[in-house]
């Protein structure tokens, strides 16, 4: 059934309008840039988990005939960077094997590296210490002088978000269950490591970077060398992958920007897979202490979650992974009377902890997911009435949000869809089919809900629409391009206000010159929501102006005009018409320009919901894990482009599917070192490894958007893990509570369960 | 405290044959005259030497797959390739697919189907691709999935990119 039947773009699979030059690998990413004159530089790294830099040595360096400028800590500005403000471009300190001490740049890349060796440099080496349980122990090696615990103490948390009281909510509880979890390091594994060339021209810095967030970068970088705004350029294209990896500030864009400052030519960083691995960022490790409490009819009654997260060396990026994370519990458990969350985020001499698809919502997602599956067993009663019975539904007051807003509701849940329709594709708790097994093989499925942002960032976005001469429409917009496809959404959302086809709408994006602002970037599901909201109200207003326009150009009523493929009719007098080039110069010629701008504020009240249901294979004799299917239904508000949007559930799942079972960087034990520092022993899922992945879009219609869409990106990923870990346990009896799901604790299961 | 192996900047720092010798490489179907380092790979004399930028460097140890061309129509690493060990073969990058307005079927697939996200793996993807539907017979969902076992992707989760290419198989066949 059409159930728009006049809306010609919106919900069209339209072909991704970047596609056809992707395919001809025609796109320039920042690893494409070459500017005339440009030096390429190399980072010297640490060998030390945490040490003093007693002396830097550079004479030889300098003497290397290719090398052309240097920096070490001696260089850089005194200025502090990061959300916690706890980094420097470069410190007389290192704080993890892989930690910035010193860079080069010189005329070639294999120069620089070699110049890279002739550094000298003299450690003071400090005991370091690689567990954030032990680095929150009052004797524990300090990373830095106010304590390893972030933002707190053993007795205040990072975060603590509470609700209800625990104990009491415990008492009315038939059944009550402690279980302790615990998640990796998982790389967000953009296929193009990290790149920036940066172009300082004595006046103005111009920099192309692997970013998500131009503006952001504009603005740090300007305040870090104490330049205008303005004279400090971003530009973000296109970017090779991102998936949370590129947000935030990096010391490499600052070196980079301070190596041309010193040399007056451009310089390129780009970093290789192994400091692309260690050096970026990891989604954050937690241990996960759950405390639950239910009645026999499945209601729990009490949730107590205490996390003790690894920030690693440095809050390089951001703690939201540990706040936003009390979503999961907050939003989605919603109807749970009593919950209580507390975070203790702690530093250690490891890698850092970062953004990764889905942050802090993906991990405590995932543990809530094994809790509940356990608490069902023990009550005796299937998982999928916990979730109904506990979920937030339509209408519930969002208690994360007090005291700063109260009685604010949820506006769109297309939960309870999620869970009928995915438990429909499954054939949850059917009859399993009887496709043949090996002697060995056991069959399993599993389902976990989740949630994540549909709206999501701290501060507003920024669109602009102009009408040009030749008729058709510009969208300006803030939104880097890092696989999301998103230009093509909001052409079809500005082309469907406008009513314009595909082919009269352009954009341009990812250029701090040129287009608005947008501190936040492209980030937490947010660009379908906060700048396509942007983008259809300068759409509307360029509308208005276009139509007011008409109506004296063609001395028509307001109210009698009518658009339609980018023709401006009368409707009492159809042979009455303009076009919008002819409008776009009549208003040139009197000086005047149409077009329209808006912004849109994020919002924390609008969340994408999901589900996932797994079917696993599991090997008794090897205790290998094969996903065969995952269902993925996701309630996205409104499919604008379903091509896109099922490109993310179906990327997002297959990351899911990594996070499960493969992907874990593994640390030495004695030094905190990555020990697996290259893609072939850091495992993402290949075209081997794909179970057959079915997204079921759900449509829940968000009332603030004014087509109904909410973002999509993050919230697929969050069921995916759990609900296979919840699969290997129905088919073979094993509860694995440490990610990744590996053959041994499969084997180590069996084995326990005799 | 002492540190063993632990070692994580720098690599080899190179030695042996310094200078560079000429060589004729035929890329798409052209020749080009080149000076190069013997120990240079062919993904470096293609991105940096010819300016063909559409091979790309995901991972320079033959794991990704992004810098994959073909070599008398086969799909090898270019990045592992030494740009010598090319000389006297055809060889093909993504850019060698197109004529101007014309785009190969499988490149023409891959857009529709949205198999390239990021874009990043897709030219060695498609070239994987091209590799196979090149060979005769129907390959299955299963052997085009070990056709393109060697190139990986971040972002699709792989069912589009099968889709395209079974999609141009049934065109082409």
């Amino acid at each position: 059934m059409e159930m728009h039947p006049s809306e010609k773009l919106v919900g069209k699979s339209v072909t991704p309008v970047m596609a056809y030059d992707k395919v001809r690998g025609s796109v320039e990413y920042p690893s494409d840039i070459t500017l005339p004159d440009m030096l390429y530089a190399k980072i010297l790294r640490s060998p030390y988990p945490h040490a003093k830099i007693v002396k830097i040595c550079s004479e030889e360096v300098e003497r290397h005939a290719k090398v052309k400028a240097l920096v070490t800590y001696r260089d850089v500005p005194q200025i502090p960077m990061g959300q916690m403000r706890d980094m420097y471009v470069l410190e007389d300190r290192v704080r993890f094997i892989g930690d910035e001490v010193a860079a080069v740049a010189a005329e070639d890349e294999d120069s620089a590296e070699e110049a890279l060796q002739l550094f000298k440099v003299s450690y003071e080496p400090l005991k370091a210490v690689f567990d954030p349980e032990e680095a929150m122990r009052p004797d524990a090696p300090l990373l830095y002088p106010d304590g390893n615990i972030i933002r707190g103490s053993s007795s205040k948390p990072t975060f603590v978000l509470q609700k209800g009281d625990i104990e009491s909510g415990l008492k009315a509880a038939d059944v009550v269950l402690e279980r302790t979890y615990s998640t990796q390091f998982q790389s967000p594994l953009a296929m193009e490591p990290r790149c920036c060339v940066a172009n300082w021209d004595g006046k103005r810095l111009e920099v192309w970077e692997s970013t998500q967030r131009p503006s952001y970068v504009r603005d740090e970088l300007a305040r870090v060398f104490n330049l205008a705004p303005d004279n400090v350029r971003v530009v973000a294209k296109v970017v090779g992958g991102a998936f949370g990896g590129k947000n935030f500030v990096q010391r490499y864009t600052f070196i980079a920007s301070l190596l041309s400052m010193k040399s007056g030519r451009p310089v390129k960083i780009s970093f290789d897979r192994r400091e692309e691995l260690i050096g970026a960022y990891l989604r954050y490790p937690h241990k996960i202490c759950v405390k639950g409490g239910a009645t026999h009819d499945g209601r729990v009654t009490a949730l107590y979650l205490k996390l003790v997260s690894n920030a690693g060396n440095a809050v390089r990026e951001s703690l939201t992974p540990i706040s936003i994370a009390s979503r999961i519990p907050f939003v989605l458990y919603a109807r749970i009377p009593n919950i209580k969350y507390e975070a203790y985020a702690a530093y250690t001499n490891t890698p850092s902890g970062g953004g990764v698809r889905g942050y802090g919502g993906t991990e405590v997602g995932h543990v809530l997911g094994l809790f509940m599956d356990e608490l069902a067993e023990e009550i005796g009663i299937d998982p999928l009435e916990v979730y109904t019975v506990n979920t937030v539904k339509m209408g519930d007051e969002l208690s994360h949000l007090a005291p700063r807003a109260t009685n604010v509701k949820v506006s769109s849940v297309g939960l309870a869809e999620c869970l009928t329709k995915g438990a429909a594709a499954i054939g949850w708790r059917a009859s399993v089919p009887k496709s043949v097994l090996a002697v060995s093989e056991r069959r399993g499925f599993g389902c976990a809900i989740g949630l994540w942002t549909g709206a999501g960032g701290s501060t507003p976005s920024g669109a602009q629409v102009d009408v040009l001469e030749d008729g058709s429409v510009i969208l300006s917009n803030p939104v880097v391009d890092h696989g999301g496809e998103q230009q093509t959404e909001l052409r079809q959302m500005v082309g469907e206000v406008m009513g314009l086809p595909m082919e009269k709408v352009t954009s341009i994006w990812g250029d701090t010159d040129c287009c608005p602002e947008d501190l936040t970037g492209v980030v937490a599901s947010r660009t379908t929501l906060v700048v396509g909201v942007a983008a259809i109200s300068a759409s509307q207003e360029a509308k208005k102006k276009l139509l007011r326009l008409a109506s004296e150009y063609l001395q028509a009523d307001f109210d009698d005009l009518g658009i339609e493929e980018g023709l401006i009719r009368v409707r009492s007098n159809r042979d009455l018409k303009v076009s919008f080039g002819e409008l776009a110069k009549y208003a040139a010629s009197r000086g005047e320009s149409i077009t329209g701008s808006s912004t849109c504020q994020p919002n924390d009240s609008i969340y994408s919901f999901s589900a996932a249901f797994a079917e696993v294979i599991v090997d008794v004799e090897t205790g290998l894990v094969r996903v065969s299917k995952i269902v993925n239904p996701v309630d996205v508000g409104r499919a604008i482009n379903p091509l896109t949007l099922e490109g993310q559930i179906v990327g997002a799942a297959l990351q899911g599917c990594g996070y499960a079972l493969t992907e874990e960087m593994t640390l030495d034990k004695t030094y905190g070192f990555a020990l697996n520092q290259q893609l072939y022993d850091y495992k993402s899922p290949s075209i081997l490894d794909c179970p057959e992945i079915i997204p079921i879009v759900v449509e829940s219609y968000e009332p603030l958007h004014p087509f109904g869409a909410k973002g999509a990106a993050e919230a697929p990923m969050v069921p995916v893990a759990p609900a296979i870990v919840n699969a290997i346990y129905d088919a073979v009896g094993v509860r694995i509570r440490d990610l990744p799901a590996t053959p041994d604790k499969v084997l180590a299961g069996l084995r326990r369960k005799g | 405290m002492k540190m063993q192996g632990a070692q994580i900047s720098g690599k080899a720092r190179v030695i042996g044959l310094e200078g560079t010798v000429k060589i004729e490489l035929n890329i798409n179907g052209e020749i080009y005259p080149l000076d190069v380092e013997p120990r240079w790979s062919l993904l470096k004399v293609l991105r940096d030497l010819v300016g063909l930028k559409g091979t790309k460097k995901g991972c320079d140890q033959a794991s990704c797959g992004s810098c994959t061309v073909l070599l008398n129509g086969l799909p090898i690493y270019s990045c592992i390739t030494l740009a010598l060990d090319a000389m006297g073969k055809d060889i093909i990058t993504i850019e060698g697919l197109s004529q101007g307005d014309k785009i190969d079927p499988i490149q023409e697939s891959f857009a529709r189907h949205g198999a390239a996200q990021c874009g990043f793996c897709t030219p060695g993807m498609i070239l994987s691709a091209k590799a196979l539907l090149n060979k005769a017979g129907r390959p299955d969902e299963n052997e085009i999935a070990e056709a393109l076992a060697g190139n990986l992707c971040r972002c699709t989760g792989y069912s589009s990119i099968i889709k395209a290419t079974l999609e141009t198989l049934h065109r082409l066949r």
